[in-house]
């Protein structure tokens, strides 16, 4: 599992319908980490790169290598790249108010 | 240089990939360093040392996101930070001090390693980098604020430009121990909060910037192959014509200190020694520095710029089938060259069994001392269908690919099992690439294969000289009736005299490379080469080979026609028209040919190579290894086609 993050934990529990694969985001849209079912390795590195439970991440580019920018805890925003396995083993839920704004 | 950790601080340089750690070492200790894998470890350490007002000496170590992860950059760090020195294995000296690079651009992930590394209790100071391109882009660290809470002197500094240095150093000499929570829990959030405290957003910092826009054409599936195919072509281009000219004079340069050698010498055997075995062997090292150095500079820029991240995606797709990461890429190609680089560039694979896997198949791409051998066959298979030999040639160099990724995927299946990791790498913004770095990592790597692989190169040229020169025999009687003819004709039949001293010397070389040690090894293993269609002539060609591949012409042109300078058509001609020892059959029949072809192919017939890959790979046994499965593939494979042909 992809690390918990403490703090910025939603008030509310979004519906299941909200919930997607990272893989399966459009550029632009904007989504929450929820869950990560990678090698615990691949898990461990992720959340040292930035991306654990609750980060706020959009995508920058969708498809393989998939491009997520970490919209918190990395400062400027740094991008990482993600291959279509992993991004597929990573459960987000949709910030709709976020998406497409950016 | 030595690190002794004794008379001077002893500094650990600790930080995550891509924060300009390396590039601040190399502005901190200039040129002059050394690099050490730790023992069992495929994973280099720089050591350097500062001199002047603040003298120290400086460990440069791998880069990483966390100390605890389970792979082997964060367990190097560890054991740096323990007090294991890379350079002095079973020495255990605490360092003095860590260094902690964090990216002003991403602080709080920077942040979290101060947290890791404050558990050892060292001495730290905080070099917070690229703080220049941070406020470019409307971004302010403020460093006061960082270094009270962290109760350590933190520093802004700019490795590109230098800016800051002289700070870091000064407080380098008086580091206190840092003071940070010790959970883990706490540690994310808590970098996080410490951050976000001290980081001002001057612009919209999360726009969407020109690296992205960049990164559709070049991450994208179509058009970023092409534009990674231009930028390859361009590389290797600029490789093979760059370094051409550079190439010649040193060869120019050798040519020219053998024959002064050879003037000033009575001849005899320290000249031959010195001409042939020392200036040969060194020239024959000394040649491929500048395609080497050119290949590292070149990949540095691209390192740099944050594209060879990208390109490493976009080939991980084509090679992630056959167990390999897109990360393999450049070593593969570079190998085209010469695997010497390539295997070199091993070393930017992060996972071991994937970088080992690399290493070992790079000799299988068809380098560039091949190519003299290739010409000389195909031209012999088809000397009257130039398409038909441009389809061969081109031939030879996709077998070598296939045996390599076949190769990859039986040892990924086999020994080097372990489940392929899927790429996860992080995408530096593009930036305009450093010339001082570059041309910095290139410096040093040219410097490592000088000083490593060269030394093992001039032992084994002198080694093979010594075999291939000696013992030196009498001219046998044949030659010596064709001199007396000669003689006795030269007045009135000059022409004829010439040819007959022609075929003096022929017969002289043919025997005196027979009778060397190498044609007597040459015919002790010719029952081994027999079923693959080769004469004892071919098995010296063969044996000779491991000095180097192209070696075999220059072998083939002694023995068939007595003279090393034959080029082109005429050495063509010769060695078409040479005989067995029966008078009769052809040396080159058109299965021998194929079988020849095949097997230098596949055959590992490179000592250098098989010294740098024991260096790199961790041990002598995978370069035992690496000869084995070569030779032995390119052994059935020739056998088949001999078998099949004839």
């Amino acid at each position: 599992m992809v690390q918990t993050k403490p703090q910025n934990t939603p008030s509310s529990t979004p519906a299941p319908s909200q919930r997607t694969s990272l893989a399966q985001l459009r550029r632009g849209e904007t989504a929450v980490i929820e869950s990560a079912s990678l090698h615990r390795d691949d898990e461990a590195m992720l959340a040292a790169m930035g991306l654990r439970a609750e980060t706020r991440v959009q995508i920058c580019r969708s498809g393989q290598p998939c491009i997520v920018r970490v919209m918190e805890g990395c400062g400027l925003g740094c991008r990482i790249g993600l291959s279509r396995p992993v991004a597929s083993g990573i459960t987000v839920r949709l910030d709709a108010d976020a998406s497409g704004k950016a | 240089m030595t690190v002794t950790g004794v008379e001077i601080p002893r500094v650990v340089l600790l930080g995550n990939p891509n924060t300009g750690k390396t590039t601040l070492f190399n502005r901190l200790c200039g040129l002059r360093h050394q690099t050490a894998n730790f023992p069992g470890t495929t994973q280099e350490t720089r050591l350097g040392r500062i001199r002047g007002e603040h003298p120290a000496s400086v460990i440069d170590s791998p880069g990483v996101y966390a100390l605890t992860l389970n792979q082997v950059e964060a367990e190097v760090c560890r054991r740096l930070l323990a007090g294991e020195m890379p350079d002095r294995p079973g020495v255990v000296h605490r360092p003095d001090g860590v260094c902690v690079v964090v990216n002003a651009l991403h602080l709080a992930r920077g942040l979290k390693l101060v947290g890791e590394a404050a558990a050892h209790h060292l001495p730290t100071v905080v070099a917070v980098n690229m703080s220049d391109v941070a406020h470019a882009r409307g971004l302010e660290i403020d460093t006061k604020t960082l270094a009270e809470s962290l109760g350590v002197p933190c520093v802004s500094v700019s490795a590109r430009t230098g800016a800051g240095c002289d700070e870091l150093l000064a407080a380098l000499d008086h580091a206190p121990v840092a003071s940070v929570p010790e959970s883990e829990a706490d540690a994310d959030a808590w970098a996080e909060r410490l951050a976000d405290r001290v980081t001002r957003h001057t612009t919209d910092t999360h726009a969407t910037s020109w690296t992205d826009r960049i990164d559709h054409v070049a991450a994208h599936p179509v058009l970023g192959l092409a534009l990674f195919g231009a930028i390859m072509f361009g590389l290797f281009w600029a490789i093979f014509k760059g370094a051409t000219w550079p190439m010649d004079l040193i060869d120019g340069g050798f040519t020219w200190l053998a024959g002064a050698v050879e003037n000033a010498l009575p001849p005899g055997i320290l000249s031959d020694f010195l001409t042939g075995g020392v200036i040969g062997g060194v020239g024959a090292t000394v040649i491929f520095l500048p395609q080497i150095v050119l290949l590292f500079f070149l990949i540095a820029l691209l390192e740099d710029s944050g594209y060879l991240a990208r390109a490493a995606f976009l080939v991980d797709r084509l090679l992630r089938p056959f167990g390999l990461p897109g990360h393999a890429f450049v070593p593969l190609l570079s190998s085209h060259a010469c695997a010497i680089p390539g295997i070199m560039a091993a070393r930017s694979i992060p996972d071991p069994n994937e970088r080992l896997a690399t290493i070992l198949v790079a000799p299988f791409m068809s380098c560039t001392a091949r190519i003299p051998v290739y010409v000389l066959l195909v031209g012999l298979l088809f000397a009257e269908s130039p398409a038909m030999a441009a389809i061969a040639f081109a031939g030879c160099y996709v077998i070598g690919i296939l045996a390599a990724v076949l190769s990859v995927l039986l040892a990924r299946r086999t020994f080097l099992r372990g489940q392929s990791r899927p790429m996860t790498l992080e995408l530096p913004s593009y930036k305009v690439p450093s010339l001082r770095h570059a041309t910095m990592m290139a410096w040093h790597r040219g410097v490592v294969f000088l000083k490593k692989a060269g030394t093992a190169i001039l032992a084994i040229a002198v080694v093979l000289w010594w075999l291939g020169s000696y013992p030196i025999v009498d001219s046998p009687e044949e030659s010596i009736e064709l001199r007396t003819q000669a003689a006795q004709i030269e007045a009135a039949q000059p022409e004829q005299a010439e040819v007959l001293l022609a075929r003096a010397d022929r017969v002289e070389a043919r025997h005196a490379s027979a009778s060397s040690f190498a044609g007597r090894i040459g015919k002790a293993v010719q029952p081994v080469f027999a079923p693959l269609g080769y004469d004892w002539q071919l098995s010296v060609g063969v044996i000779t080979s491991f000095a180097a591949r192209e070696v075999f012409v220059t072998t083939m042109a002694v023995i068939t026609s007595g003279d090393e300078e034959l080029e082109g058509e005429r050495l063509r001609e010769s060695i078409a028209g040479a005989v067995r020892d029966d008078g009769v059959t052809p040396v080159f029949t058109r299965a021998t040919s194929w079988s020849l072809l095949v097997y230098y192919i596949l055959a590992m017939q490179c000592l250098p190579t098989l010294a740098v890959t024991a260096r790199e790979a961790g041990g002598r046994k995978w370069a035992f290894l690496q000869l084995a499965w070569m030779c032995g593939v390119a052994y059935l494979a020739a056998l088949v086609t001999f078998q099949v042909l004839s």
